[in-house]
Formats: C-alpha cells, sequence, structure tokens
C-alpha cells in the first residue's frame, strides 16, 4: 500500500467509522433506548422474526443491519425489559426503538467497582442503595445517614460535632486496632480517604452499593477485607422531551440536644449536700448556722455571733443564683441547605452539574460547618469512544469546639456537668470572671476567647475511558486525584484569662498546621466479552498503581499582639530574652501499590453464574519479604427462579441462591508507612539535636489476611410484592496486628505483631414488603438487621491482652471485652465502699487485680433497623428505626457525679448523691465521702438503645394548569432526625464508636423544613 | 483487527505493570524520620543519640515521689478532680495502677532502653583517629554511668530497704530483647551490677565537662550516693571527699541565684529543661495550664524553715497568704522553666556528715554540718551530732528535690505529719514501716505482664 491510501485507512480508523461500513451504501440503523431514563443499552438482543437471526446492540445502542436484508418485523429484547416489536419500512433508515423496563429487581445493574452487571449475574453478598433516601438528611457528614439501612453495616456516630464522620464496620470489627478497621471507599472508581465525608453533597450521588463478602471484595485485594463501599455519582438525563432537568431543594431548621436523662443538683440541693459533706471548704457548710467552727489557716476555730451572720449572708446571696447551665452552654443550632441541579442528557453526551450549600451549627457555641460543594460529571460517547469525567470540589469552613473526646476541664460539655449551680458566671459590671475550678465561666469565656477553626479543599476528580476494539473486545481505563488540603488554625486571644494561661509568655498564642493529602490512581487494561447460545464470558484484566502522599506543616507563635489576633503578623518573634521562641512541625510520608488484576465471570442464560478474581497486590508498607501477595475469590449463584419446579409455585416470583469464598487483605491495619522499620526521631537537649529511637521495627512485617465464606439467599413472594435477603457469613481475619503487651523493662510497653486471629461470624437478615399497595395508597415496611458473633480465636503466644481501657482481649471471647472490679454495694455499718475480689468474696480494698471479665463488650452483636413508609396521594411519610443490642460503654460522667470523695466533690453531683451514707445503719447507694472512688463495673452502662432516626414527611402538591407552566413538580417536606431515643444509657446520648463516655459532644435533636422543585 | 494483534498490544501493557521498574516504585524510604543505620555512620551522630537519652529523661518523677509521699508538701486545695496530679499518692490511698507510678516506671526503661541499644551497637559506628576512638569511649563511659543512675532511681523509688521483708528490688536490664521478662532482683546482686558500671565508666572517664551531661565529676557525686544508701560509709567518703575541695559552697545571695540558673555555683549536674519539655521541676508543682497550684510547702517544713531563718527560709518566705515553692521560681527568661538540679555539693557535704558520723568521726562530722550552716547564713551552736540532726538537716536543705521520702525509707523511719498538712481531716497521720502502702508497689500494668516480678 502506499502513503496516501495508509493515512486515509488510519485517519478511517481514527474516526471512528467501522472499516467494514466503508464503501456499503446506507445501513439501517436501529438505536435501542430505555424508555425512561433515555440511556442507550448495550447489548439488547435484535432477532429477525422471519430470518431468526440475531444481532446485538453495542455500546452506542445501536445495531447496524445490511441494507439489503429483507427484514420487516425484527424483535428486540434486553434482560429486565419488556420486549418490543418493530415493523421495519421502506425508505428509512435510521430507527430508535425505547424499551419499558420491567418491575424486576433482578434486572437492577449492579455496580461493582470494576465491573457492573445485573443482579442476576452477581454472585457476591452486595446490598445496593438508592442515594435519594438519604441524600437530604441534614447530617453534614453522609456516612452518619447510612446507618440501619443496610443488613451488616454498622455506624457508629462518636460525635455531634458538625462534620464529625461515623465510624463504619462491615460484619463486626475484624482488627484488634478497631480503628484500622474501615472499608475502603471508592467514588467513580477511585478510592477516598476515608473521614472527608464533610466535604461530600450526597445529592449528588446515585446509588450507594456496599460489598460485603470476599467474590465481591477481592477484586480489591489487600484493601478489601473490611468491605467497599462503592458511591456512583449521578448521570445527565433530560425529561422525555430532550428539555434538561433543573432541579431545586432547600432547607432550614434546627437542632437541640436531648436532656431529658439530666439529673444535676440545683442550688439549693448542692447547699443541701454540701453541708451534709461537713466540708469546710465549701460555703454550705462553712457558711451554715449548722458549723460550729470556720477553718483559719488550717486550724479549726470557733466562730463568732459575726461569723454567723455574714454566714447568713453569704448563703443567702448564693441561693439567689441557680444556674442551670444547660441554658447557658447549649444553643438551637440552626441549619441551612440549598441545592441546585442541572442534568442533561442527550444522545452522545450527558451532562449533570450541581452545587451546594450546606450549613450547620452546633449546640455548642463556636461550633458549626460551612460547606460548598460543586460537581460535574460529563459522559460522552463517540464512535468507539466513550469517557466520563466526574470533577468534585468542595471547600469547607468548620469551627471546632474544644477537646472534644477529653475528659478534662476544658471540654465545654464537660463543664456542663462539673459546674456549680450558684457560681455566678458575671461580676456586677457584667463582664465574665474565669478562673481556676469555675468551669462554667471559663467555658464560656472560652467560647468567646478561643478560636479552633479548619478550611478543608477537596478536590476528587476521576476519568473513566473505554475504547472499543471489536464487538468483544474494548480497551477500558481509570485515572483518579483525590486531593485535600486541611488548614487548621487554634488562636487563643491575648488579654484573656485563657492567653494569660498559655506557658510561654501568656500572651495567647497562634497555631496553625497545613495538612496535604494526595492520592492518584491509575489503572489500565481490557474488558472482553462474548455471548453464544446462552452463554456469556467476560474477562478482565488490569493493571494499577496507586500511590498516596501525605505531607504536613505548622507552627505556633506567642506573644499576641491585642486586636491582633487574626493573623500570624501578631506574633512576637522569639529572642533569647523573651521566652517566645515560636514552634514548629511538620512531616511527610508516601506510600504505593502496585497491582495486576484478573477478573472472570461465566453466565448460562440467567440460571447459572459463575465468577472468579485474582489479584496480586505489591505495597512498600511491607517489607521486601511480605512484600506481594495473591487474594484471590470465587463466587457461584443459582437463579431457582428459572428451574422448573419452581415456576410452578406461583407464589414464589423469585429465588436466588449464591455462595463464595475468597481471600482478601486489611491494608489500613499498618499503623504508619514506614512503621517495620527501626526509626528515628529528632529531639533537642541543651541546645544540640538530640536523636531519640519511634519505633522498634518489626522485619516480619505482614498483611491482616480475610478469610470470607458467605451463602446467601435472596426470594421474593407474590410477583415481588414481598421480597427477603439472608446471608450467612464467617470471615476470618489472621495475622492481625495485636499490639503485644511487653514487659516495660524492655523500653516499650507493646509492640505491633502479626499474631493474631479473630473470627466474626454472624447472619445478615433483610426484610420488606408492601403491606397494601393500592392505586393511590401504599404501606411498606422493611426491616433490617445482622447479628455477628465475634471471637477471638488467638493471639499468638498470649492468651489474652490488657487493653488500657479496663477491658481485655482473651481467647475464646469477643474483642475488647470489659474487664473491671466488680461493685458489691456499700457496708451499711462503716459507709465503705465493698467490692468483690476474684473468688467472689465481699472486701473493701480496691485492687485491680481483682478484675474479672464482667457484662460483655463494646460492639454490638445485633443491630438492624426498620422502616416504615405510608403514601396516600401525594402525601408520604417515611420513618427510619434504628437499634443495637448487647452493647456496653463505661459511663465515665457517672463516676465523676456520682463521687462524694475528696477527689470529686468539686464537681456538681446528681441528685441520687443527696442520700449518701453518713452514719452507721444507713443504707444507701453511695458510700461515706472519706473513702476513694474507682472505677468499677457499677459504671459500666448497657448502650443499648432504639432510635427514631429520620421521620420524613413529603407532600407534592399537586400540579395545577397555572402551576405546571412555571415548573414540573413541587414538594414541600419536613424530617426530624434523632427525634427520640428509648434507651438504658444515662447520658444525653448511648451512641459512640468505642467503649468509654468522655464527655463527647451531643448528637443533637434536627428538625427542618424543606422545599423541593423541579423544572 | 485480528486477536493476534490485539493480544499484542495489550499483553505488554500487562507485562509492565508487572515488571520490576514498577516495582521499584515500592522502595520507599521514610523522608521525616532517619533511620537506624544513619545513627551509626559517625561518632558525632552516635554523640546525638547519647544526647537523646538526656533529652526523654524524666527524672521529676523522682523528685515528685521523694517529696510528696512524705512530710515535706501539702496538697492545695485546687489539686483535686480529673486533672488531679499525684492526690492519691500523697494521701496514701493510692492502688497499683497510679497513673504517676507507671509513667516513672515506664519513661525509666524506654531511657536504659535507648542505652541498651547504643551500647549494643557501639561497635558498629564509623570511626578513625585516635581522638575519635577516644570520643567513642567516653560517650560509652558516660552512657554506663547514665544506666546506673537511672536504675538507681528506680530502686529507690520501688526496691526493698527493709531487711525483713525480702531484700528484692528491680530488675537491672543490660539487653535489648523487647519480650524479655526480668524477674525480680536480689537487692546485693543490683547493687554489684550498678557497681560494675559505675566503675567501668569512671575507667575510661567520660571527658565531660558540659555541667549538662555526667562529667566525672558527676559520676564520683552519684557514686557517694549509691554508697551511702548501702551503708558502705568508706567508699562514699572516698567518692565525695575530693568534691568537697573541688566546688564551693553557695554563700548568701548566690544561693537563690543558683535557684534561679543564673549561677551554677555548687552544681554539679544539672539536667537542662527547655520549653519543649512538657515536665519540668516547675510543673511539678504548678499546672501553669489550668493556674492552678498542686503543691504548698507543708506548715512542717515552714516552721523548720522559719525557727532557722537564714537563706534557705529566704526561699520561701513570701508575702502571699500561702507560700509557693520557692526552689523552681523560673529562671530570667521564663518563670516556669528550670533545669534540674540533679547533683549539688551541699549533698555532698550532708553525704559526708553522716558517713563520717557512722564510721566514728564525730568532728569531721560536724564540720561538715557547721560549714553547711555558714554558708546558709544560718546561727546555731554546734552540739553532739546525731543521726537526727543529720536527718532535719537533709530535710530543709535538700527539700523538694526528691530525698525525704528515701531518706526516711533507707533509715527505716516513720512518715509523720503534722495535722494542718493533711489533706482532709480524715486522712491518716503517719505510715509505719510495716504498713502495706509504705512500699510502693510495681506498677499494675507491668506486673500483669511480669508476674515474677512481685514480691
Amino acid at each position: 500500500m502506499n502513503f496516501r491510501s495508509l493515512l486515509t485507512i488510519s485517519l478511517l480508523f481514527l474516526s471512528g467509522i467501522p472499516l467494514r461500513t466503508i464503501g456499503q451504501e446506507k445501513n439501517i440503523t436501529v438505536t435501542v433506548k430505555d424508555e425512561k431514563t433515555n440511556e442507550l443499552i448495550r447489548g439488547a438482543t435484535l432477532t429477525d422474526a422471519t430470518h431468526s437471526q440475531s444481532y446485538i446492540s453495542d455500546q452506542s445502542g445501536r445495531i447496524y443491519l445490511p441494507a439489503s436484508s429483507s427484514m420487516s418485523r425484527i424483535v428486540v429484547s434486553m434482560l429486565g425489559y419488556q420486549t418490543e416489536q418493530l415493523v421495519l419500512k421502506e425508505g428509512k433508515s435510521e430507527w430508535t426503538i425505547s424499551l419499558l423496563s420491567q418491575e424486576n429487581d433482578l434486572s437492577e445493574v449492579v455496580v461493582t467497582g470494576y465491573t457492573k452487571q445485573s443482579r442476576a449475574h452477581t454472585t457476591g453478598a452486595v446490598s445496593s442503595l438508592p442515594a435519594e433516601g438519604i441524600a437530604r438528611m441534614p447530617v453534614a457528614s453522609f456516612d452518619q445517614s447510612l446507618q440501619g439501612q443496610i443488613p451488616g453495616l454498622y455506624v457508629a456516630s462518636p460525635s455531634g460535632q458538625p462534620g464529625a464522620p461515623g465510624r463504619i464496620t462491615l460484619r463486626g470489627i475484624g482488627s484488634i486496632q478497631d480503628e484500622n478497621s474501615a472499608p475502603l471507599y471508592i467514588l467513580d472508581g477511585v478510592p477516598i480517604s476515608a473521614g472527608s465525608f464533610s466535604t461530600l453533597n450526597p445529592q449528588s450521588f446515585e446509588n450507594i452499593t456496599v460489598l460485603k463478602d470476599a467474590a465481591s471484595t477481592a477484586q480489591y485485594g489487600s484493601r478489601g477485607a473490611n468491605g467497599v463501599i462503592v458511591i456512583t455519582s449521578k448521570k445527565g438525563n433530560s425529561w422525555e422531551n430532550g428539555t434538561p432537568r433543573i432541579s431545586y431543594t432547600g432547607q432550614f431548621g434546627y437542632a437541640s440536644v436531648n436532656n431529658s436523662k439530666w439529673d444535676m443538683m440545683n442550688t439549693k440541693e448542692r447547699l443541701l449536700f454540701e453541708e451534709r459533706l461537713q466540708d469546710p471548704n465549701f460555703p454550705g457548710w462553712a457558711h451554715s448556722r449548722n458549723n460550729p467552727n470556720k477553718l483559719v489557716n488550717g486550724a479549726l476555730m470557733p466562730k463568732t455571733e459575726k461569723d454567723f451572720l455574714e454566714g447568713d449572708e453569704i448563703l443567702a446571696n448564693l441561693r439567689g443564683i441557680d444556674n442551670d447551665w444547660r441554658k447557658l452552654l447549649l444553643r438551637n443550632g440552626t441549619t441551612n441547605a440549598h441545592d441546585v441541579s442541572y442534568s442533561l442528557g442527550k444522545e452522545n453526551t450527558q451532562i449533570f452539574s450541581s452545587l451546594s450549600y450546606f450549613n450547620q451549627q452546633g449546640v455548642l457555641y463556636n461550633s458549626g460547618l460551612e460547606r460548598i460543594n460543586l460537581t460535574n460529571n460529563i459522559a460522552h460517547q463517540s464512535g468507539r469512544l466513550s469517557l466520563a469525567l466526574n470533577v468534585n470540589l468542595a471547600t469547607t469552613n468548620s469551627k471546632i469546639s474544644e477537646s472534644d473526646f477529653d475528659v478534662s476541664e476544658t471540654n465545654p460539655v464537660a463543664s456542663l456537668y462539673f459546674a456549680l449551680p450558684y457560681e455566678n458566671p458575671y461580676d456586677k459590671d457584667g463582664n465574665l470572671t474565669p478562673g481556676p475550678n469555675r468551669f462554667g465561666t471559663n467555658a464560656l469565656s472560652m467560647y468567646q476567647d478561643v478560636d479552633r477553626r479548619e478550611r478543608q479543599y477537596k478536590s476528587v476528580v476521576t476519568g473513566n475511558f473505554a475504547y472499543t476494539l471489536t464487538e468483544h473486545l474494548k480497551l477500558t481505563s481509570t485515572s483518579g486525584v483525590d486531593f485535600q488540603q486541611i488548614n487548621g488554625k487554634h488562636i487563643i486571644k491575648p488579654d484573656t484569662y485563657f492567653g494569660s494561661l498559655v506557658e510561654q509568655g501568656g500572651q495567647g498564642s497562634y497555631t496553625s498546621n497545613t495538612n496535604n493529602y494526595f492520592s492518584i490512581v491509575s489503572n489500565i487494561g481490557f474488558n472482553y466479552s462474548r455471548r453464544w447460545d446462552n452463554h456469556f464470558i467476560e474477562a478482565i484484566g488490569l493493571g494499577e498503581i496507586n500511590k498516596q502522599k501525605i505531607s504536613s506543616q505548622g507552627f505556633t507563635g506567642y506573644g499576641l499582639v491585642p486586636g491582633l489576633s487574626q493573623t500570624p503578623g501578631g506574633i512576637t518573634p522569639g529572642t533569647a530574652e523573651n521566652n517566645l521562641i515560636p514552634q514548629l512541625s511538620g512531616g511527610i510520608s508516601e506510600n504505593a501499590l502496585v497491582s495486576q488484576i484478573g477478573l472472570l465471570r461465566y453466565s448460562n442464560g440467567n440460571r447459572f453464574t459463575v465468577t472468579g478474581s485474582l489479584r496480586r497486590d505489591g505495597s512498600s508498607r511491607v517489607p521486601e519479604s511480605n512484600r506481594y501477595k495473591y487474594f484471590y475469590a470465587g463466587g457461584a449463584s443459582w437463579n431457582l427462579g428459572e428451574e422448573e419446579f419452581v415456576k410452578a409455585l406461583p407464589i414464589i416470583s423469585m429465588w436466588r441462591l449464591r455462595a463464595s469464598y475468597g481471600l482478601t487483605g486489611n491494608a489500613s491495619g499498618f499503623a504508619s508507612d514506614f512503621g517495620y522499620r527501626r526509626l528515628y526521631a529528632v529531639s533537642h537537649y541543651a541546645g544540640q539535636n538530640a536523636f531519640v529511637p519511634v519505633s522498634a521495627g518489626n522485619p516480619n512485617y505482614n498483611w491482616e489476611m480475610n478469610r470470607v465464606t458467605d451463602i446467601g439467599t435472596e426470594i421474593g413472594f407474590l410477583n415481588n410484592r414481598i421480597t427477603a435477603e439472608v446471608d450467612f457469613y464467617n470471615r476470618v481475619t489472621s495475622n492481625l496486628f495485636v499490639d503485644r503487651t511487653l514487659s516495660m523493662t524492655s523500653g516499650f510497653e507493646s509492640v505491633p505483631d502479626n499474631m493474631g486471629k479473630i473470627r466474626n461470624r454472624g447472619i445478615e437478615f433483610g426484610l420488606s414488603g408492601d403491606l397494601i399497595r393500592k392505586d393511590d395508597f401504599f404501606i411498606r415496611l422493611g426491616i433490617n438487621g445482622s447479628y455477628n458473633r465475634n471471637r477471638i480465636l488467638s493471639l499468638g503466644d498470649e492468651d489474652e491482652i490488657v487493653t488500657e481501657d479496663y477491658s481485655i482481649h482473651r481467647v475464646g471471647q469477643p474483642l475488647g471485652h470489659f474487664y473491671m472490679v466488680r461493685w458489691a454495694g456499700v457496708d451499711p455499718q462503716t459507709g465503705a465502699p465493698q467490692y468483690l475480689d476474684a473468688d467472689g468474696e465481699i472486701t473493701s480494698t480496691f485492687d485491680p487485680d481483682n478484675a474479672v471479665l464482667v457484662k460483655g463488650s463494646f460492639d454490638p452483636p445485633l443491630k438492624g433497623g426498620f422502616t416504615a413508609r405510608v403514601g396516600y396521594k401525594g402525601l408520604q411519610v417515611s420513618a427510619l428505626f434504628t437499634y443495637i443490642k448487647g452493647m456496653y460503654r463505661l459511663n465515665t460522667g457517672e463516676l465523676y457525679r456520682t463521687s462524694a470523695d475528696a477527689n470529686y466533690r468539686i464537681y456538681n453531683q446528681s441528685r441520687d448523691m443527696l442520700d449518701f451514707w453518713q452514719q452507721p445503719g444507713d443504707q444507701s447507694g453511695n458510700p461515706s465521702p472519706q473513702y476513694e472512688r474507682f472505677m468499677t463495673d457499677r459504671e459500666l452502662q448497657s448502650a443499648d438503645y432504639i432510635k427514631l432516626r429520620n421521620l420524613q414527611i413529603n407532600y407534592s402538591i399537586p400540579m395545577s394548569n397555572k402551576l405546571s407552566k412555571y415548573c414540573r413538580e413541587i414538594s414541600v417536606f419536613g424530617q426530624g432526625q434523632n427525634l427520640w431515643t428509648w434507651t438504658k444509657w444515662k447520658g444525653q446520648d448511648p451512641e459512640d464508636d468505642n467503649n468509654w463516655y468522655q464527655y463527647e459532644y451531643p448528637l443533637p435533636r434536627t428538625y427542618t423544613l424543606g422545599l423541593h422543585v423541579k423544572f | 483487527m485480528n486477536l493476534s494483534k490485539i493480544l499484542g498490544f495489550v499483553t505488554p501493557i500487562l507485562i509492565l505493570f508487572a515488571s520490576s521498574s514498577c516495582n521499584k516504585i515500592l522502595d520507599m524510604h521514610p523522608q521525616d524520620k532517619l533511620q537506624d543505620e544513619e545513627i551509626y555512620s559517625s561518632v558525632r551522630n552516635y554523640e546525638q543519640g547519647v544526647l537523646g537519652v538526656y533529652a526523654e529523661l524524666q527524672t521529676e518523677y523522682n523528685i515528685l515521689i521523694g517529696s510528696i509521699f512524705a512530710d515535706e508538701a501539702r496538697l492545695a486545695s485546687d489539686n483535686m478532680g480529673v486533672n488531679g496530679y499525684a492526690n492519691n499518692l500523697h494521701r496514701w490511698n493510692y492502688a497499683s495502677d497510679d497513673d504517676i507510678l507507671l509513667m516513672a516506671w515506664k519513661n525509666a526503661y524506654a531511657s536504659i532502653y535507648k542505652i541498651n541499644l547504643l551500647l549494643s551497637n557501639s561497635e558498629r559506628v564509623v570511626r578513625s583517629g585516635t581522638a575519635e576512638e577516644e570520643k567513642l569511649n567516653n560517650l560509652v563511659a558516660e552512657l554506663k554511668a547514665l544506666r546506673s543512675f537511672i536504675h538507681f532511681g528506680l530502686h529507690q523509688i520501688y526496691g526493698d530497704f527493709n531487711k525483713n521483708t525480702g531484700n528484692y528490688t528491680v530488675p537491672y536490664v543490660t539487653t535489648v530483647d523487647i519480650h524479655q521478662k526480668p524477674p525480680k532482683l536480689p537487692t546485693t546482686e543490683f547493687y554489684a551490677q550498678a557497681e560494675k558500671d559505675i566503675i567501668e565508666a569512671l575507667a575510661s572517664g567520660t571527658g565531660q565537662s558540659d555541667i549538662g551531661r555526667f562529667s566525672d565529676d558527676a559520676i564520683h557525686a552519684y557514686a557517694s550516693r549509691f554508697y551511702l544508701y548501702q551503708k558502705k560509709y568508706k567508699e562514699a567518703i572516698i567518692h565525695a571527699s575530693p568534691l568537697v575541695t573541688k566546688y564551693k559552697l553557695a554563700e548568701g545571695e548566690h544561693y537563690t541565684a543558683l535557684w534561679q540558673d543564673v549561677r551554677n555555683t555548687e552544681v554539679i549536674l544539672a539536667f537542662r529543661r527547655n520549653n519543649n519539655n512538657e515536665i519540668r521541676p516547675n510543673t511539678l508543682w504548678r499546672n501553669y495550664g489550668s493556674g492552678k497550684t498542686l503543691f504548698y510547702p507543708s506548715y512542717k517544713i515552714l516552721n523548720h524553715l522559719e525557727q532557722e531563718k537564714g537563706e534557705r527560709y529566704a526561699l520561701f518566705e513570701d508575702i502571699e497568704e500561702e507560700a509557693p515553692i520557692g526552689k523552681y521560681p523560673g529562671n530570667t527568661y521564663a518563670d516556669n522553666l528550670n533545669d534540674v538540679k540533679a547533683f549539688r555539693i551541699s549533698e555532698l557535704y550532708l553525704i559526708l556528715a553522716e558517713a563520717y558520723l557512722f564510721e566514728n568521726r564525730v568532728a569531721e562530722s560536724s564540720e561538715m554540718l557547721a560549714a553547711l550552716r555558714r554558708a546558709r547564713g544560718i546561727d546555731r551552736t554546734a552540739t553532739a551530732v546525731r543521726i537526727d540532726d543529720i536527718l532535719v538537716e537533709r530535710f530543709t536543705e535538700l527539700c523538694f528535690e526528691g530525698h525525704r521520702y528515701f531518706d526516711l525509707k533507707r533509715l527505716e523511719r516513720t512518715l509523720d505529719r503534722d495535722t494542718e498538712d493533711l489533706a482532709l481531716t480524715t486522712d491518716r497521720k503517719q505510715l509505719l514501716p510495716t504498713d502495706p502502702n509504705y512500699k510502693l508497689p510495681i506498677p499494675f500494668k507491668e506486673t500483669q505482664i511480669n508476674p515474677d516480678l512481685k514480691w
């Protein structure tokens, strides 16, 4: 061939015109579309009724029929759609046929990250949740709204701070370092960092799919052990007449704390308590008429009449102050959210854009979150190439309250309980008077003088490409970037009480730090699929690289100039004389993962499907000897609904069985990127640099490995009016990182070693059905739950490991079982607290050696939710209840408010303390104040609950002729979040992600009203 | 496009990903921490490793326990609640899982680990020339002296001085083995090992003159304290005597200047502290972050000081109603930063006084006491010296430096508090050597893992 022909052919090839159509005239093109969504359907079968030849539609929904064919009647069919017929007339070469989708769950398309197939062909345990149901919930971090919706998925919300992420575990906790048991999150094919959901706008999500077993997660290899949550963004589509869809959703509301279990003393009760204590350091006794002595320089001296009169006056003044600190320290926080979206779907191009604004004030002053989010998803198909580019940009501005998760006097939630009711925060001029032990006043002063802010920039950009080489083979590639920058500032104003407490200089401080997180993923490979007769086979091969880079830098400066505290320019530079030397910090780290992936699926019609996956991962976080590992899984599913004997039972409309087994790894189990090496950090001594060892190093560092077996079934009754799903699973995690406790004489308290084995075994179920299904009235109920039994099978050489917080990991018991000294009441003769020793005998000495296993663990075995939806004409009410059972938590707050001992009596107490033991013969639950109070199982409370988590009332305003000129749909809705909680837990909210109560920011009740308009 | 062309296109892509060039991406190195090998790459780096031991050594726990467990401190009324500091320890109703006991144990053995790690790798250090060789030997000597000193600090807190109850103490760790679980050690063997380190250190000498590090003089000072506790008075005298001629006592207002870190007159060894140290001698008595005072001097010691007047009393005398602890007033630049004075010549005077007394050299003993009193501006007629006099002198001179409880413990005395010094009127006034709480237990967390340590 000469050059010119070569060039022509190349150009034609590149322009996408199939070679075989050159020189032919006027093919007949049939385009197959989905009637409702206007999407092009690939893989539809066109059968020529007369000649019984069949053709398959390609990526762009097109079937090319030779012009010379004498077809007149064609039948077009597709799984999940009603079959259509068409009569081809002469003279027309372009035809479009729209298929109506069937009400059949098995046709639902399941996206599992690397693959996409219908539910009928899915062999893994996969739960899908359309994002619409949760998109509008007024929580800043949308992972908190997933609770109770998916069997096996447990979201623990540790804090009500707007933007605080939940802790998600799937199928129990599979790691002893339970903070490293988070699933992998994928957004449009790209992994995103956990804990940054406060920057994402759930209204731009289409669907959330949760992958639970090995057959579905092994494709993620070393990161799939804890399950995978795949989020798919919305794609553009227009109305039927081609006009773009524009919609607006707005919400306004407020939030307040649930204080129903509040029982703290008021002023009268507190003064009476102090009088009974007979402690001369407190006004209730010092100034009491019943107290004949006063304390002078440590010695008791008798009072004079003048002293008595003074005392009366002081007490009268105190009685006039009765602060309810809930009113002073808490507020109703407002919520305000707006979302505008534009969706356009043309033949070759689909665009979805949305802009949203979210602002939520926290229930503690000076806390809240504000977020702006821009999403832009573009998809384009042209000939052989199809690509999709999704861009997600967000910026959030949050104000964070001090000392969250900290039992300390600077935590405003703790101050709520500690502050005395007669503490008057203001002096006669109306100024705040903070000082030591003035907990309430200090919290108020902190609200105005201490600022902790974070500004976050986040962008997730993903690109998906596919190039069709032949009818069966196409090249695919996905690349994406997740970039996040967090700028934090902590400013303590000078010339204030807290400013004066700053150790360097006593003139406030300015701390600024920046954390950058950058993650990039890129894969390229092929997708081969072939259909013949009843058989279908799909093979995918990919090579992938994942790289993450984290860097941080920061400084703290002192000696702020009053009035200039908002900028580093107000910092006084440090010199040798002024002790205002700033502190600097920084760090940098990176890791990489290189993988090869192979996936295979074979289906026989709709009856059988068999899948297999194999993945090889190499990670920089593991020493060379263990660096490369193979992860694999196999699964099979059998659609019994296709069998004759089931078709004969009319009551069963769908029945599927599936099973899978595989090996996945937990890459998030690594504490750091280089933890296996022995490393030194820099410190200082006498003005010189010094090196200190920070990690002992472990050359046998290895991944945590997970072997999961899953057997499940999905059944539908009465034409799928009632559907049920049950899964049995057995998940064994081995090579667990156990913080092996060492004798401290070795220099370390513990060293992480891969030697543990945990089993999570359980059953998940979901049942939903239409109780009533009439034309304009329906009631739909659903219940889901999972029961998980967690057992430690091995801890290497040890039998048990005691952890810091009164719990133990013991072989044969669940993880984190509480291990404490048992409380045995109060001795009525002496008022001494009594404990049970290890043998069960009563003793008055507190000895930590007497700790035994008590009550239970902190991970609830039973959890789930139930939903109810009722609709009548345009009105819809839906309620979501969530429940857990079997969780215990240590209520440290309870200890501090039922302690009259010298340590804690400065804090306000619960009303129950009015009858502590005073004299021999008293029967009381509270010991005499002269004895120390230690933490025992008395403070271990059950944190089980049933919550009405969300209630939505939605009314679609009927469209009159006038209204329909302006818009297509209007609806108004009201929502309540976290409305009622039934629980025995004595506190503001029983939910948490760990086993201690640490005066966490309470989860509030939120009420909102909203408007949704579609144009 | 036929199949072979497709495969020819696709296969190289996949092979690319499996190739070694891609795998080189996985060979990453930490960029914000140093690796093991770099520490031993030069003598200078090795020395910075030695400084690393000093940087994180917190002898403040010895000061705290030695002071508050006896009768020289009084609990401030603010020192309560969730941020209470050592208050259970002070009131004698602590449990074996007490925080302070745990932290003291942990910090000491973490420092010992650093020393053992450096010592076991000393041969790897790259050096050239005799000067560097000698420097390395000096550093090794310094590490051995430190090791002995830190172990001794542990022995002071947790060891048993009472002959009747068995005479065991803490393990002496010289190896790097993270899985070790050493049992309790007989006191005589402990002393033998600690002594070995002292002798080896002195044999090569540390060549150090910086007051912030162990010089040869500091080792001698430590040795004299070491032998005094064992009642080996001759050895104590041998180590202490030369230092008394070399270092002068601080006279007059130089004493106050000493505590303000302005002068180093008496100081033989002072551990440096800077802004980055979380714990300093000042933070033991006052929590600067919350503005709360934690401990005041007891009325008992204030009465003693008031009686004698002089420079010691000048430190504590104040206009405020309740005198703060005046030994750590801060330095010129910061009111909450001071170095830890580990060894002062005054202590050696007192050691000599005690040693001479028990060696029946009474005249030299009272001479030592008299010299000390003169320097402190205290007017007292010399009487026949008895051990109780020396104890009182140690009480007023070495207060709040971590000696009182250990002195009373080694001489098997009762801990006696005045009524006004009690935190609560219902608290105990006395702790006898036979009381179970008199001796501090090994931290609960340790004995759980290592039950052989309990005795």
